[in-house]
């Protein structure tokens, strides 16, 4: 049992209906390769934590097929797959100690005493659990449960661990905390994990790749770096950073795009329709001043500003056309007074309005003498 | 797991075949129902008689009082039962018309044997012309005086109630006179000295005659004008007054000797004269032995007959076990002949008549003894009061006799109902059919479900389901007593049992000043039962919330309390119930004592629908707080601490933290509790039937006592199965919609595979 | 200074001490409201009990009457409300325990109740896990059916059962007959209960065992059962209850004396004619003995607060 198992998990059509309703998982193509760290990400409801117990076999496949490793498991009872999970309340026997808790699944599979007991001490070990062995859930602290609950699923040495938001119950600096030993323990053992949560900061801090889920639609697969950099619709563009991007409406007037706020002149926007999203990341906005001169300037009235220290969140605009922007926290700035922004034509995300899918156009150059016009 | 059960399940089968094979033996058995030195005398009566007859030894096997008659007619229907049993002679009536319970035994038995009884024993045992049993003692009422208060006894009834006058005090608490002149059996020996009791000369129901109303009246201005009687009486309070020298003279019967204090020095006479009439002539009740016609062994059996009614063993039951022999030459025998006391009843049997054995009297009983208790209390004119009764026996009878009437024409059954059941059945067995797949599919997928439930539903469908069809079958037919053996082809009735119940608009009887409400209405009845329920669920669950609160955290002497809370429910309801009907005694009773001491005025308990209410909920709260405290204390154990702490934090108070927290959470517990504690309490038989047992006059009777009133004290049993059914259908309602609105039904989340 | 310091705080010491620390929690319990309904409520309970207690030991057949407290003084006439026999005699209990097998019944009493406690938990635990944990068409009506069972008058389903149990199954006069009659009349309240009990207990945990290897019996066994055991105690005691104190059945059951249970062997005492209402209390306490020790038994479990903290959120 010792050594690194790994396997790599398919889902191929997989369907999911609890009875008389409308699909929870309309159909869910995805497949999370060996000792990869997958982050299933989504607003509640989107079907990750369904997909999550599916996997676990917890909840039955409808239709389709879900194969771990070389394995159908569809109908598979979960002790037969060979996975551990962590829940987001931890989920300990509360009737047993922390040793126990942690050797209740050797035991039921048989193992012998001794090298349970060896196991249990290098889970405790690790985990810093050594002087709770002998302790109850009851009599833990909400970090300490949710490492007992890491060390039992560690114990057994899976081909598979699932996380469930174990981290949602926790404290901000706990958090930060678990975060990291969940990171280092994937990077030590690479097994194989998927891992839900609805925050965004895990996804990009622990996920090898991260699958994004809306309305139990996949919405797109990807390194962290690519669903920031490259996303495919409006919804992972916004799901991924934070302050997420910002969304504007605009009119394509076919050599230009136009909204209220901005105007600016584009080539090649003959092939799209008449109403984009324009989409830009606060991150790429920046005092028209510093800016070099072929960005893009506009101006826009202030309405809150959120104080960061080294930086600030300014929110500007008013009506549809709204906008955050992050600049460096130098100036003080007061609500309602005009504040002139610059950004890079080339780093801007056009999204059709009607399927909000990305528009990807040929990188074009913008001509240099086009100004911005303020309406 | 499902094997694992179901080997346990073969196993218990087995064992219990086992036990069941190892019956069917030589023995002859006699069924009675005696305790004590009459069982003793009755025992080595047996040991002798095996002793002298080894081939077909007998067993005995003593059954309580309380369920003998029960016993009985579950057992002898159906061809169990003994071969020989002892019972008093009163339900012979009703016993030969059903065929089943007795057998004739003259033919049986020699004319020596026949010629040993005085003729009025005899005719106790006979009825419709066949003899059905032989007579083994009697039990008559007489009069036992207290030597120190009353030195001769009286001869005449003035002379009695004269004395009586004399030493009573009601302010003390002392009577002259005290028996339980409530109660039918006691009150014959009124009804018998003016006229010729509930029958006239012809055997025809006659409540309203001349001498009985007479006899009411009587007893009438001895309890209102004369005041020599204490209220409510009953056997235990009369034995007690007794005893402390507060009852000068008492009408009780030899059952009340071994009771009497040693300090009393008392005496026993026959019952006064009554002047220009016949004596008082007190009801005889004539223990008998009766013969099962399923007997396979007649001839041993009246062979013991014979053996128990011989002059040896009839001395020896009387002076061993201190029967009254129904030989009556055993009072020769010089210990009974010097023995006054035994001598006194034996002259009272000359007057003495023997409590009709018509089918109808056991209609009368508990009727008859609603209208004693009106009339004592001045709720009722003695004429007016028995006429309405003659009209109300007098229908019951019919109901009866046209049942009877009706099952001894054969019957076929109508033509559509076997067609229905076809039909239905065919409809049925199609629908499967149809769904055949989508069973199987339903079976596949959730098999583990329907095993882990599968041996508690076996059990269900077997001890409930069963019976509550034969129930609702019941319900259908016009069975009674009487017809319970013929074909249920010839018994059936379709709807109308419940037709006349949910059609009984008959809310007021009388008119004008006189109009009152009838109380033996199903919709009163369903109003109370209603009241009674809502009531004692709503405090019993709020005192035991209260309580299991108190108890939750720790407190001193927590583990005693806890104890001392549960004790009601530790302790057989049944002496807790009278016990507090003794407290509620309005003359003698500690509540009422209790009243006076802190100066109120006492309360007549028993009097009005409002105090005998609540009676009985003090009664049932008591005994039903620990239960439901147990309950509750259970479920208060499943909320976490955190959330309280977590509640404080926030600032929350007492009583919004008892909200937000304790109620919802108790929910999943405290909602299944009171479901279940409305449908106990609507069903809630021994705490009416032993506190107030409806007084005043069934006004107080809920649903469930008022159908085994009907089924128990009318006979009839399908109007009584009519009546559970549609007690059953109103709580089925109820929790239909209880738990719609509770959401009992929901788990915790989507269940799992 | 150091010596004044030290000084204050031994005085503070003295103050803290436990025994003192103790005495002043039993001091601020006292004078509670808690305890103040504590006391009150057991009074009440106590009091009828108190009749039934100085009957039995009367040795005296009936104890119904006060006295008469007319001339008595105030204390004197609630003195007399207070049930307390003339004499102490524990002549009822002798003859209880001698005129009839009575240890004989309780034996037997004992051997149904506790037949009757492990029948109907065993049937009812699998049953109500099912309720609470599956999710299967005819869950809804399975539970109403349950209940209904509880809806039929009990004195109508005599002749039923008899029928059932003496004739079909040939288990008259036997204590199996009885056992399984008592655990299904008990078995809609075991039912219901539990499942509302495992309805409180987190889902997770049994994934979690699910996940881990164990079958669905060993979370049943090592998982649900000790963590519902407050439940389990609760209807446990209910079960034995139900058949503790049955004598109808019971004696319409049996024909043979030496099978009967304590309660036919109370009833004796009690006929339409005369009552041995001392016999009858006196057997009565005897018979709630066994009760009181097992709720005695059962009261760890009842208020071990096991769930507590078991899954927090």
């Amino acid at each position: 049992m010792i050594g690194i198992a790994v396997a790599s998990i398919e889902f191929r059509g997989v369907v999911k209906r609890y009875a008389d309703s409308a699909p929870t998982l309309p159909g869910l193509d995805l497949h999370i390769r060996d000792g990869e760290f997958m982050v299933l990400v989504g607003p509640s409801g989107c079907g990750k934590s369904t997909t999550l117990r599916m996997i676990a076999g917890l909840e039955s496949v409808t239709a389709g097929e879900l194969w771990i490793g070389d394995r159908l498991v569809n109908d598979l009872p979960p002790r037969d797959r060979d996975v551990a999970m962590v829940f987001q309340n931890y989920a300990l026997y509360p009737h047993m100690t922390v040793f126990e808790n942690m050797a209740f699944g050797l035991r039921v599979r048989k193992q012998p005493e001794r090298e349970i007991r060896t196991r249990v001490e290098a889970a405790a070990e690790t985990l810093g659990l050594v002087e709770l062995l002998a302790r109850k859930p009851g009599q833990l602290s909400g970090g300490q449960c949710q490492r007992v609950a890491l060390g039992r699923a560690m114990v057994r040495d899976p081909q598979v661990f699932l996380f469930d938001e174990p981290l949602s119950n926790l404290d901000a600096e706990l958090r930060v905390q678990m975060r990291a030993s969940i990171g280092r323990l994937h990077r030590e053992f690479g097994t194989t994990s998927v891992y839900v949560t609805h925050d965004q900061v895990e996804a990009m801090t622990l996920g090898s790749r991260i699958a994004i889920l809306n309305g139990g639609e996949l919405m797109q697969v990807g390194t962290p770096m690519e669903l920031y950099s490259d996303p495919d619709n409006v919804f992972v563009a916004g799901f991924m950073g934070s302050p997420p991007m910002n969304i504007l409406p605009v009119s394509n007037l076919g050599h230009a795009l136009e909204n209220r706020l901005l105007q600016l002149p584009r080539q090649g926007l003959e092939r799209f329709g008449a109403e984009l999203l324009l989409g830009l990341r606060p991150e790429t906005l920046c005092p028209a001043a510093e800016a070099p001169a072929h960005w893009v300037r506009f101006s826009a009235p202030v309405e809150m500003v959120e104080t960061l220290g080294a930086e600030m969140l300014v929110h500007l605009g008013e009506g549809d056309e709204r906008l955050v922007a992050r600049l460096p926290g130098l100036r003080s700035l007061t609500p309602g007074e005009s504040l002139s922004l610059a950004f890079d034509p080339a780093a801007l995300y056009l999204f059709d309005a009607g399927t909000r899918q990305r528009l990807r156009e040929p990188r074009a150059v913008v001509a240099p003498e086009s100004e911005l016009v303020t309406p | 797991m499902a094997r694992l059960l179901a080997s346990l399940l073969g196993l218990l089968l087995a064992l219990g075949t086992l036990q069941a094979t190892a019956q069917e033996s030589r023995e002859l058995l006699l069924w009675h129902g005696y305790r004590g030195a009459e069982r003793q005398a009755l025992e080595s009566l047996l040991a002798d008689y095996n002793r002298l007859h080894p081939d077909v030894p007998v067993r005995a096997l003593a059954v309580p009082f309380g369920s003998f008659p029960d016993k009985l007619s579950a057992a002898l229907p159906r061809g169990q039962g003994p071969d020989l049993f002892i019972f008093a002679h009163d339900r012979i009536g009703g016993w030969s018309k059903t065929g089943q319970m007795i057998a004739p035994v003259a033919s049986l038995l020699s004319p020596e044997v026949l010629g040993r009884f005085p003729a009025n024993l005899l005719d106790a045992m006979t009825y419709e012309g066949q003899l059905y049993g032989l007579p083994l003692n009697f039990k008559s009422t007489a009069l036992i005086y207290n030597r120190a208060l009353v030195p001769a006894p009286p001869a005449t009834v003035s002379d009695m109630i004269g004395r009586a006058r004399q030493l009573t005090d009601r302010e003390r608490g002392r009577f002259g006179l005290a028996y339980s002149y409530t109660e039918p059996f006691f009150h014959g020996a009124l009804m018998n000295a003016f006229g010729t009791g509930p029958f006239n000369a012809s055997g025809e129901l006659a409540l309203d005659s001349e001498g009985n109303i007479r006899s009411l009246a009587l007893l009438e201005d001895w309890a209102r004008n004369e005041r020599v009687l204490p209220e409510e009486p009953n056997s235990t309070l009369v034995t007690n007054l007794f005893n402390q020298g507060r009852a000068a003279m008492v009408i009780s019967g030899p059952w009340m000797l071994g009771e009497i204090d040693p300090s009393i020095d008392y005496a026993v006479a026959p019952l006064p004269q009554l002047v220009g009439e016949r004596p008082l002539s007190p009801w005889v009740a004539v223990e008998g032995l009766f013969l099962s016609p399923w007997s396979k062994k007649q001839q041993s059996a009246a062979r013991l007959m014979d053996f128990l009614t011989s002059v040896p063993s009839a001395e020896r039951m009387a002076i061993e076990g201190g029967q009254l022999p129904a030989n009556l030459a055993a009072f020769d025998n010089p210990r009974l002949a010097g023995d006054p006391v035994a001598m006194a009843f034996r002259s009272q049997l000359d007057t003495a008549v023997p409590i009709p054995n018509h089918p109808a009297m056991t209609l009368l009983w508990k009727p008859l003894e609603t209208v004693l208790q009106k009339v004592v209390k001045g709720a009722a004119q003695p004429a007016a009061e028995l006429q309405r009764l003659q009209a109300q026996i007098a229908k019951d009878v019919a109901a009866l006799e046209e049942a009877q009437r009706r099952s001894e024409q054969p019957a076929d059954w109508p033509v559509w109902l076997p067609l229905m059941l076809l039909l239905a059945g065919l409809a049925v067995a199609m629908a499967l059919w149809r769904h055949r797949r989508n069973i199987a599919a339903g079976w596949r997928q959730h098999r583990t479900a329907y095993v882990y439930i599968l041996p508690a539903a076996l059990g269900m469908v077997l001890l409930v389901f069963f019976p509550l069809l034969y129930g609702l079958l019941l319900s259908f037919t016009d069975t009674t007593l009487l017809n319970e053996s013929a074909p249920l082809a010839s018994r059936w009735l379709g709807l109308d049992n419940y037709l006349s119940i949910l059609g009984d608009w008959n809310l007021f009887y009388g008119a004008g000043d006189q109009r009152s409400i009838n109380y033996d209405n199903f919709y009163w009845t369903l109003f109370m039962t209603i009241c009674w329920t809502a009531s004692n669920v709503v405090i019993s669950v709020g005192l035991a919330l209260l309580l299991a609160l108190a108890l939750n955290k720790p407190i001193f002497g927590r583990t005693w309390f806890r104890l001392i809370l549960i004790l009601p429910w530790a302790i057989p309801n049944y002496i807790t119930a009278l016990v507090w009907k003794g407290m509620f005694h309005p003359q003698f009773g500690v509540i009422n004592q209790a009243l006076q001491v802190f100066g109120f005025a006492p309360v007549a308990w028993f009097d009005s629908v409002g105090t005998s209410f609540f009676t009985g909920l003090v009664t049932n709260v008591w005994l039903s707080i620990p239960f439901m405290m147990v309950v509750i204390l259970g479920g208060l154990q499943s909320i976490p601490r955190e959330l309280y702490e977590a509640a404080k934090v926030e600032g929350a108070s007492r009583w919004t933290q008892f909200r937000s927290i304790t109620l919802p959470l108790l929910r999943p517990v405290l909602v299944p509790a009171v479901i279940l504690s409305v449908v106990w309490t609507f069903n809630m038989f021994n705490v009416i039937y032993l506190v107030s047992d409806g007084a005043p006059a069934g006004a107080n009777d809920i649903l469930i006592t008022k159908a085994f009133r009907i089924g128990f004290e009318k006979y009839q049993y399908a109007y009584a199965a009519a009546y559970s059914i549609v007690v059953l259908a109103l709580l089925f309602v109820y929790a239909l919609w209880q738990t719609r609105v509770s959401g009992a039904f929901e788990t915790g989340r989507g269940a799992v595979r | 200074m150091r010596q004044i310091l030290t000084q204050n705080q031994s005085a503070a010491g003295a103050l803290e001490s436990p025994r003192w620390r103790r005495l002043k929690s039993v001091l601020r319990d006292v004078f509670s409201w808690r305890f103040a309904l504590l006391v009150f409520a057991s009074l009440v309970v106590i009091y009828p009990l108190l009749w039934v207690v100085s009957l039995a030991f009367s040795g005296q057949q009936s104890l119904q009457l006060v006295q008469d407290t007319r001339d008595l003084g105030l204390w004197g006439q609630l003195a007399a409300l207070v049930p307390l026999p003339e004499q102490w005699s524990l002549q009822n209990f002798r003859a209880v325990l001698t005129e009839q097998p009575f240890m004989r019944w309780l034996l037997n009493s004992v051997v149904v109740a506790a037949g009757t406690t492990v029948i109907g938990l065993v049937l009812s635990c699998t049953a109500a896990y099912a309720f609470s944990r599956f999710r299967f068409p005819g869950r809804n009506r399975g539970l109403m059916l349950f209940l209904v069972s509880q809806m039929f008058p009990a004195v109508l389903m005599l002749i039923p059962l008899y029928v059932i149990v003496v004739q079909w199954l040939g288990l008259g006069n036997s204590w199996l007959g009885l056992i399984l009659v008592y655990a299904i009349t008990a078995l809609p309240f075991c039912v219901w209960m539990l499942k509302g009990y495992f309805d409180t207990l987190p889902f997770e945990i049994e994934e979690s065992a699910l996940l881990e290897g164990a079958s669905r019996l060993t979370i049943f066994y090592r998982i649900i059962l000790p963590l519902a055991r407050p439940a389990i105690a609760v209807t446990g005691l209910f079960s034995f209850m139900t058949a503790w104190n049955e004598f109808i059945l019971a004696s319409i059951f049996m024909d043979d004396e030496a099978l009967y249970t304590v309660p036919v062997g109370l009833r004796f005492f009690v006929s339409d004619y005369s009552s041995e209402w001392g016999y009858f209390a006196a057997g009565s306490i005897l018979v709630s003995v066994p009760v009181i020790l097992l709720f005695l038994a059962l009261q760890r479990f009842l208020v071990s607060g096991l769930s507590a903290g078991a899954v927090k959120g």
